[in-house]
Order: structure tokens, then sequence, then C-alpha cells
């Protein structure tokens, strides 16, 4: 992973100084970073699916810490999220971490915990990410079958032979056969277990 | 109220009988030996009277007999016996209606008399009557004896006094006692006393006292435990900031990626939070340490234009006017001038937010300075604000009070502390008709 582009780290803090300081902590580890003072800065410019993470502090004015991650639990984004705690903010963030937040920190905080989490958070994401790609690469191929095709193929995938296809479907097992052969080469599979798991990435 | 029976109260049974029978007698003597010289008989009234008083009414029915019939034994002689016959009857009719008339009366007070006395009795404060010279206990009702019983001294009022709280040692327990004098019904002066008991209405009040001094308490250690709070996110934040540029420039040297310019802008961020972070402890310092007042010879005009720029920037953030009025004919003060500078910039800081709600175009904030006498130098720090309650006025100048959201309540506790250790005076008055004026005063050099 780390060959391609560098991952980015989505900062959102209303302390200057503190985004400042953690833009050079992160790029001496290799990140990108994306600053942004409050969450609705952070909501204008953001646009999901990057592969990335949100170090996101607890207590900001306007909208807080928690009600971002609210918002993004609404839109169905899976950035995961690291809060930043100040002093006193521990219960807010426990509940944080309920409501599905990646960790929370407390300020200030090591920078070894803080980097390997931000390594595990941005994996996360970016499997996630792997995980949507087939996903839609899947869905993609599937729905270039034709009707009857992708009847065969489903009875093929439910561990069918050509032959009780072919009386389940009323056509000869020839035509089981040259259906099979279109489907499976338009789906990209070249065995019968590659198949099934291109049907099991659509679901 | 005069309660008819009085009167003869006290003699039923056995005495009131004789009683009947004596006067009975008496009278019968009487008409007997007066014979037809003298008509007497309208004397048989009083045994008639008091034998309907005290027995009722068929009782008085039987002396009007026995009195009617007393013509026969007592020598009145009649010129044909029809005569003695009317005498009879007419003496009867008429002292039976007279004891009809009485029963009838006395029935008719005695209702009168249970009405006031089921009242008396069923209120739940004792009622009682003394004797102004002797102090006996003339009257009582039900909830005084039960109140004090036999032998339990009332709860007695200071001489003159006509209504007070008694607290009565021996219970415990608290009464409201007033007191009116009165003329008794037997013409002797007596003291009425209505005493109710307020123990329970005590106790709440004392109660409800102590709550609100709990929880006084409880909102002075809660602005505590915020002001720690505050003050522990303040530090907080620079520190962060510290750890990240310094791991930050440790992790590019380890690797060998990096470059002078970097590091120098980072270390010098650095430095600029370690010193934001001094600054947070500095202030901290400046409400916990109290330094004695360094004092000196100081121009207090000059200690209003040295915080001018300071006033005028958080002024013009609230669209407040900066007005000054300084006298250019004021004595030197003796005062420390940084202590001075927290004090004006305290107050102007209060008048300003005290403007927030005021329309802009009134907003204006007036220091004005003055010698009040050769001694004594004043300054006034004025606003346009909604003034200050009088109510909370008591309040002001305690620690924590604050009528800000976000106000710690110690500047004015603060400035008034400092103000005082100047041997000096700071107070608070009205600004015409609209708004508050701080005042504090600073002893001359001349002083």
């Amino acid at each position: 992973m780390s060959a391609a582009a560098p991952r980015l780290v989505y900062v959102v803090d209303d302390d200057d100084a503190f985004r400042d300081s953690l833009r050079w902590l992160l790029e001496s580890a290799g990140y990108r970073t994306a600053l942004f003072p409050s969450a609705e800065r952070f909501l204008e410019s953001y646009r999901a699916g990057s592969g990335a993470c949100l170090l996101l502090d607890v207590r900001m004015p306007g909208l807080s810490g928690i009600e971002l991650q609210a918002e993004l639990n609404r839109r169905g984004d899976r950035l995961p999220v690291i809060f930043l705690t100040g002093h006193g903010d521990v219960p807010m963030a426990v509940e944080a971490v309920k409501k599905g937040a990646f960790y929370f920190l407390e300020k200030p905080f090591d920078d070894r915990e803080l980097l390997s989490l931000i390594e595990e958070a941005v994996q996360l994401d970016a499997d996630a990410l792997q995980e949507r790609g087939r996903r839609l690469a899947a869905i993609a191929r599937l729905a270039s079958l034709t009707q009857r095709e992708r009847e065969v193929l489903e009875l093929v995938v439910a561990g069918k032979k050509n032959k009780q296809i072919a009386e389940a479907l009323g056509i000869s097992v020839k035509t089981v056969e040259a259906h099979r052969a279109r489907g499976m080469e338009k789906a990209g599979a070249s065995s019968v277990a590659e198949l099934v798991q291109i049907a099991l990435d659509s679901r | 109220m005069v309660r008819p029976d009085f009167i003869l109260r006290g003699v039923p049974g056995w005495p009131g009988f004789l009683l009947c029978v004596a006067l009975l007698a008496v009278v019968g003597i009487v008409d007997y030996a007066t014979g037809d010289e003298l008509n007497v008989s309208i004397l048989y009234l009083a045994p008639v009277f008091a034998a309907t008083w005290i027995f009722g009414s068929h009782a008085g029915i039987a002396v009007s007999i026995v009195a009617a019939l007393s013509t026969v034994f007592t020598g009145h002689t009649f010129s044909h016996q029809a005569y003695q016959v009317w005498e009879i009857g007419i003496r009867f009719a008429t002292f039976a209606l007279f004891a009809l008339v009485i029963a009838r009366l006395k029935s008719a007070l005695g209702h009168a008399d249970e009405r006031f006395a089921t009242v008396l009795e069923g209120l739940d404060v004792a009622v009682y009557v003394t004797g102004m010279e002797s102090g006996e206990l003339l009257y009582s009702n039900e909830p005084f004896r039960k109140l004090f019983p036999a032998g339990t001294p009332p709860p007695a009022l200071p001489a003159n006094h006509r209504q007070g709280e008694v607290h009565e040692a021996a219970s415990g327990r608290w009464f409201l006692v007033h007191v009116r004098p009165l003329r008794w019904i037997d013409g002797r002066m007596a003291r009425l006393q209505i005493a109710s008991d307020i123990t329970e209405r005590r106790r709440a009040e004392a109660l409800y006292l102590q709550q609100q001094e709990k929880l006084a308490l409880t909102a002075r250690l809660v602005a505590v435990g915020e002001m720690a709070s505050t003050l522990a996110h303040e530090l907080n934040q620079p520190l962060a900031a510290i750890a990240n540029y310094s791991r930050g420039c440790v992790r590019r040297l380890r690797s060998g990626d990096w470059e002078a310019d970097g590091l120098l802008e980072a270390m010098e961020r650095s430095a600029i939070q370690a010193e934001r972070a001094s600054s947070v402890i500095q202030r901290l310092r400046e409400f916990v340490a109290r330094r004695p007042p360094l004092l000196e010879p100081c121009d207090i005009n000059e200690v209003v234009r040295d915080v001018r720029s300071t006033i005028e920037i958080e002024a013009g953030m609230h669209s407040v006017r900066l007005a000054l009025d300084l006298s250019s004919r004021i004595p030197y003060a003796r005062a420390d001038r940084t202590l001075m500078e927290q004090v004006v910039l305290n107050l102007a800081r209060n008048a300003i937010d005290a403007m927030a709600d005021a329309p802009p175009e009134e907003r204006e904030l007036r220091i004005t300075s003055r010698a009040s006498s050769p001694d004594t130098i004043e300054v006034e720090v004025a606003d346009r604000g909604r003034g200050v309650d009088p109510a909370l006025e008591a309040n002001l100048f305690q620690p924590f009070f604050s009528t800000k959201p976000h106000g710690m309540g110690l500047g004015l506790h603060i400035s008034r502390s400092i103000v005082e250790a100047h041997g000096g005076h700071l107070w608070i008055t009205r600004n015409g008709a609209r708004g508050a004026a701080f005042h504090f005063s600073l002893q001359s050099v001349y002083a």
C-alpha cells in the first residue's frame, strides 16, 4: 500500500497550533494531511472514498466532534474516526467509541501510539475501500449478463449439474453449456469457485 | 361577652333544689305575714326563675303551680270561692308564662354560647385569657390545654409587645403569639392571647436556608472545578502541540530526510507554544498569588492611557465607544501601577460586557478621573448597560459570583481586594438614567 500515493489523514481541531503541529508530525511519518478548523469546513470539502482516517477534536465551537461523527454515520460513511480529547472529555469519547469511532486518545498523546492507530485505521479504510471496489466490479460484471445466462449461472452457483439445469429450465443440455460458457466469460470467472466468489462479492 | 349562665353556674343538683325551696318558703312566709294588706305575689317570680334557670321549664311550671296554690295557705280572704279560683288561675298563668319565657331565653343564650365555644375549641391555635394583674388563667380553649397541660407555663411575650415569636425551651417548640388587652366579663383588665405553633414553619425555613448555603457552596466548588478544568484544557493544547513539533523533528532527523529551514520553523513554533503554556500559568499565578502591592507615586491618568489601546480593541469588537474624561489637575496616587492596570481593565471589560444588549448607538464606556479631595483620587468607569439589579448588588463582590454565562466571578472580587489593599474603596452607583458606574478611590501622595 505505502508504495502508492501517500495516505491521507484529515484533522479537524479548532486549535491552530495543535493542527499545525499535527501536520508536522504526520508528514514526518509519510502521511498527507488535510487540516480543518471546524467540522463545518470539513464537511464542505470532504468527499468520501479515498482510504483515509479522521483525527477529530471532541469539543469545538459550532458543530462538535460528536455531532460530526453522527453526521458521517447518517451518511453511511465508514471513514474511521480517531477522537482526540482534552481534559475531562473521556466519558464523551467513550460514548463516541460505542457509536462506532475507531479509537480515542487523550491529549497529549504518545506519537507512536497515534501513528500505529492511524496506520491501522487507514488500512481498515483501504480494505473497506477495496472491498467496496470488488463489490462494485462484481456487480458491474454480472450486470452485463442476459436473463437466460443469469438463470443458468444462478443454478450453477447453487451446485446443479448441466443436466439438472437443462431440466429445470426446459432447454437442451447443449444450450445450457453455451449459456454457461458465455456467462462465465462475461463474469470473468475461470472456474466455478471464482464464479461463487464473484456472486458473494456482489451481495 | 358576658355569659349569663355565670349568674347561677355551679349550683345545680341539691344546692339548686334547696335554693328554690328556700326562696319559695321565704316568699310564702312573707306572703302569709303580710296577709291581705300587701300583694307580694310578684315575688314568687324569684323561685320560678331559679327553678327554670337551673332545672328547666318543667321545674319552673312545678314551682308555678305551688306558688299559685299558695293563696290557699297564706290566709287571703276572698268574698267568693270563684274569686279565689280566678286568683289561682291568673297567678299560675303568669308564673308559667314567665317560666316558659325564661326557659326559651336560656336555651337561646345557650346556643349562642355553644356556637362561640365550638369555634374557639375547634381552632388549631391556643386561645387563652389571663388576668392583667394576677396572671391567673381566666379562659382557655382545647388546643391550649393540649399544648400546655396543667403546670406548663404558656408562652409569654415581653411586656408591651403585641406580637412576637417565642421559643419554649422546655418543649423546644416555637410559637407566634398575639396579645390584646381586654376587659373581662367581671370588669377586670385581662390579656387575650393567641398562640400558634410555628415549629414546623421555622424548621422548614431553617432547612431552606441550609440548603441555600449548601447550594452556594456547591456552586463555588463547581466554579473552582470548572476553573481547574479550563486551565487543564488550556495547558493541554500547547503541551500537545509542543510534543507534536518535537517528535516530528526527531522523526525527520532520524530518517535523515530533513531540511534545516523546516526544522527551524517547527522549533520556533514549538517555542511559541511553550510561551503560550507559560502565560496560562502566569494567569493562574495572578489568581493565586497575592503579592503585596508595590506602592509608589503613580499618575492614574497614565495608567488609564496605558491600558487604553487594550480596552479600545475589545470595545471595538463590541461596537462600544470609549470616552476618556481625565482631569489634568489631580495629584499622583500612591499605588501599584500593574495592579491598577488590572483594576481598570477589569472594570472596563465588565462595562463592555454589560452593554452587549444595549442598542449599538448607545454603547458608551466612559472613564473619568478626578480629585475628590486633595487627599483622594477617584476613578469612575461608567457604562450604559442595563445597570445592576439592586437585589444582586450585595453579591456583586462575592468571589465566584457572576451574571455572565461564562464568567468566573472573580473580577470584581479581585478588583475590590486590590483597591482595598491600597487603602481605597470600590463601590457602585447608577449611571444617570441608564447603566452602572463603578468607582474606586485611592489615596494621593499627600494623604
